[in-house]
């Protein structure tokens, strides 16, 4: 719980909701709830809910392109969209589990803001997986929310994260 | 055996069947096994720190370190790419003829290129142009593993062990285009009839969207014209001192720095180069260095010069039939395990023959083709050909140990066929000095050798 400009906010207040796909999911499942959900990231859990990884928009695309096309940019000027569905249509049966990201950078969801932007400014990632004690993930906290900390904090908005549409 | 010969034995023993085990990265298993001997041969009193920086050959180093530079600033203009469609376009999609272009590009790139730079750059366009024209890539892809490494062996700067090879037995340029070069075509002519015959189904097939690749814009590839000009200028002229540097009495390392340094110049002259040294492969370099430094604590425990007595005998009563052994061992041995710690440690028992009067000269062309030909006699034998095997795991038929077997191997048997009746013709006809020489002029090469490492060093 950390207190700014005299409200309290936890992890829990500020995470937003994570989307789930069960590790038994292919590809093509996997970008279907990408799209219908609008969402760029999901969080994948084996059947008792727990955490195995994270699968994000961007290994959806590795997964498609085959190796020595996303080694040779020169390459890839003269491939076409015939060359991309039969790629696509080639690893659509592929399971999750095996494109995913399976090193998750997560946080306890009693944990601490700071140490949350630590994680997110030491791995890299834009994403931390919110998870209880079981390591059962409960919500997501993402660049966007750990940037409103700092705009709250800065009294940029008086609680940027209800000024915000997409929590 | 004395001590040193045991103890450097055990210690490149180790460090060759740890690099064959491909557990540990060769460059920090050769490096171990460099320091290591060293470190032997300071307590044993056989080999010392001077002796291994004379172990080192600095023109193969040199050499290597200035083509890399060349190559780097070339790659990213685009120019590889450019060549790849504007030759596959001409041959309209047809199986057969786009076979023989790339492959005869793929070729003809490796003989100043190295192959793995040549094969990296060559296949994804392959992969792309056959799979638009709805035909097999696998002939295609195989052909060209296959004549990156016969194209580098034609000339002296195409593979690293020519390299090697000519420095030590102090071979120009044009000696390699004179004694290789007619070799390889013939070889290449041979690979191309065989696959011919054996993709037969695959090479009949019409191509589908011919006019997709006819609409292909070569020039798309070229990202920076302006490089582009100056690294083909710079190029052409390495390349033309090479014709010249045996009359020029230019080492090859010398002319490929020139280059470098000129190159570097004429594109990055107010920047640090850094970004382009970054992209060469320095890790290769110190891997040679260090088996040099291995080698050569070997050759100081008087290990090489026992097996290289071993071979006197052979060598002195049938000359022809020690080269065709050297030949097959070695193209076997290419087969199965890298080719450059066989080059390094056989060097110097070549160099010990013609220390005690062999004329060498066929010996040296009989390992320059076994080492050179005998890499495609599996798919694991060269670096090209593992590239090759890994990317096609990405298309419809990926190119199994099994299809390498099948069309690779009698490819590469007949390769070797050739390069048997090149050294008897060579023989016969004494196209290379096959006499024996006088004892001065063999010992004035070896000081020679002795003296251009000892050059090298400082």
């Amino acid at each position: 719980m950390m207190t700014i400009n005299g409200k309290s906010y936890s992890i829990e207040d500020i995470m937003r909701p994570a989307v789930f796909i069960s590790s038994d999911a292919t590809l093509q499942t996997t970008l279907e709830k990408m799209i219908h959900e609008r969402r760029n990231s999901l969080v994948v859990i084996d059947q008792k809910g727990v955490l195995l990884g994270m699968v994000n928009a961007i290994d959806i695309i590795k997964a498609v392109l085959p190796d020595y096309l996303e080694e040779s940019n020169l390459a890839a000027r003269f491939s076409n969209i015939d060359l991309l569905k039969e790629d696509a249509e080639r690893v659509k049966d592929m399971a999750v589990t095996d494109f995913m990201e399976k090193k998750v950078p997560t946080i306890k969801v009693t944990g601490n803001i700071i140490e949350a932007a630590a994680i997110a400014a030491h791995s890299g990632r834009g994403r931390i997986a919110v998870v209880d004690a079981d390591n059962k993930p409960v919500g997501v906290l993402t660049r966007t929310e750990l940037k409103q900390v700092i705009g709250t904090t800065l009294g940029m908005c008086g609680d940027c994260f209800s000024d915000t549409a997409d929590k | 055996m004395t001590i040193a010969a045991i103890i450097s034995s055990l210690i490149f023993g180790a460090t060759f069947a740890l690099i064959l085990t491909e557990r540990v990265h060769r460059t920090v298993v050769a490096m171990a096994g460099a320091v290591l001997m060293v470190l032997a041969g300071i307590i044993f009193d056989f080999y010392h720190p001077e002796d291994a920086l004379h172990a080192v050959d600095f023109n193969t180093l040199g050499l290597l370190f200035g083509m890399m530079i060349l190559v780097v600033v070339l790659e990213r203009t685009g120019v590889f790419q450019f060549l790849g469609i504007f030759t596959a376009k001409k041959t309209k999609g047809k199986p057969w003829l786009l076979m023989l272009a790339l492959g005869s590009l793929t070729a003809i790139l490796s003989m100043i290129l190295d192959n793995v730079t040549t094969i990296i750059l060559i296949v994804p366009i392959t992969i792309i142009i056959a799979r638009m024209l709805g035909i097999s890539a696998t002939p295609i892809l195989l052909v060209e593993a296959m004549l990156s490494n016969v194209g580098g062996t034609a000339t002296l700067v195409g593979d690293p062990p020519n390299i090697m090879i000519g420095s030590a037995a102090d071979f120009t340029f044009n000696a390699f285009l004179l004694h290789s070069l007619p070799t390889v075509i013939l070889v290449a002519g041979i690979t191309f009839l065989m696959f011919k015959f054996l993709f037969r189904k695959e090479l009949a097939k019409e191509p589908e969207n011919i006019n997709e690749l006819m609409q292909m814009n070569e020039w798309d590839a070229i990202t920076d014209a302006k490089t582009l000009k100056k690294g083909l200028a710079v190029l052409a002229g390495v390349v033309i001192l090479f014709f010249l540097h045996g009359a020029l009495h230019l080492e090859a390392s010398l002319i490929a720095l020139m280059g470098a340094s000129l190159i570097l110049f004429l594109v990055t002259a107010t920047k640090d180069p850094q970004p382009i040294i970054e992209k060469t492969e320095l890790s290769v370099l110190l891997f040679f260095a260090s088996l040099f430094i291995t080698v050569g604590g070997l050759e100081h425990a008087g290990v090489l010069e026992q097996l290289a007595h071993f071979i006197t005998a052979s060598a002195e009563s049938n000359l022809l039939l020690t080269a065709i052994i050297i030949l097959w061992v070695s193209a076997i041995a290419s087969a199965i395990v890298d080719n450059i710690p066989l080059t390094v440690a056989m060097i110097p028992i070549v160099l010990y023959l013609q220390e005690s009067g062999i004329p060498v000269d066929l010996l040296w062309w009989a390992l320059v083709f076994g080492v050179g030909f005998g890499g495609n006699g599996s798919p694991i034998g060269s670096t090209a050909g593992i590239i090759v095997v890994t990317k096609s795991e990405q298309t419809k038929e990926p190119i199994t140990f099994k299809k390498w077997l099948k069309y690779g191997v009698p490819a590469t048997a007949a390769g070797l066929t050739i390069a048997s009746v090149v050294l008897v013709i060579f023989y016969y006809t004494e196209f290379v000095n096959v006499t024996t020489p006088h004892v001065e002029a063999s010992t004035s090469v070896i000081e020679e050798v002795i003296d251009m490492d000892a050059a090298g060093g400082h």
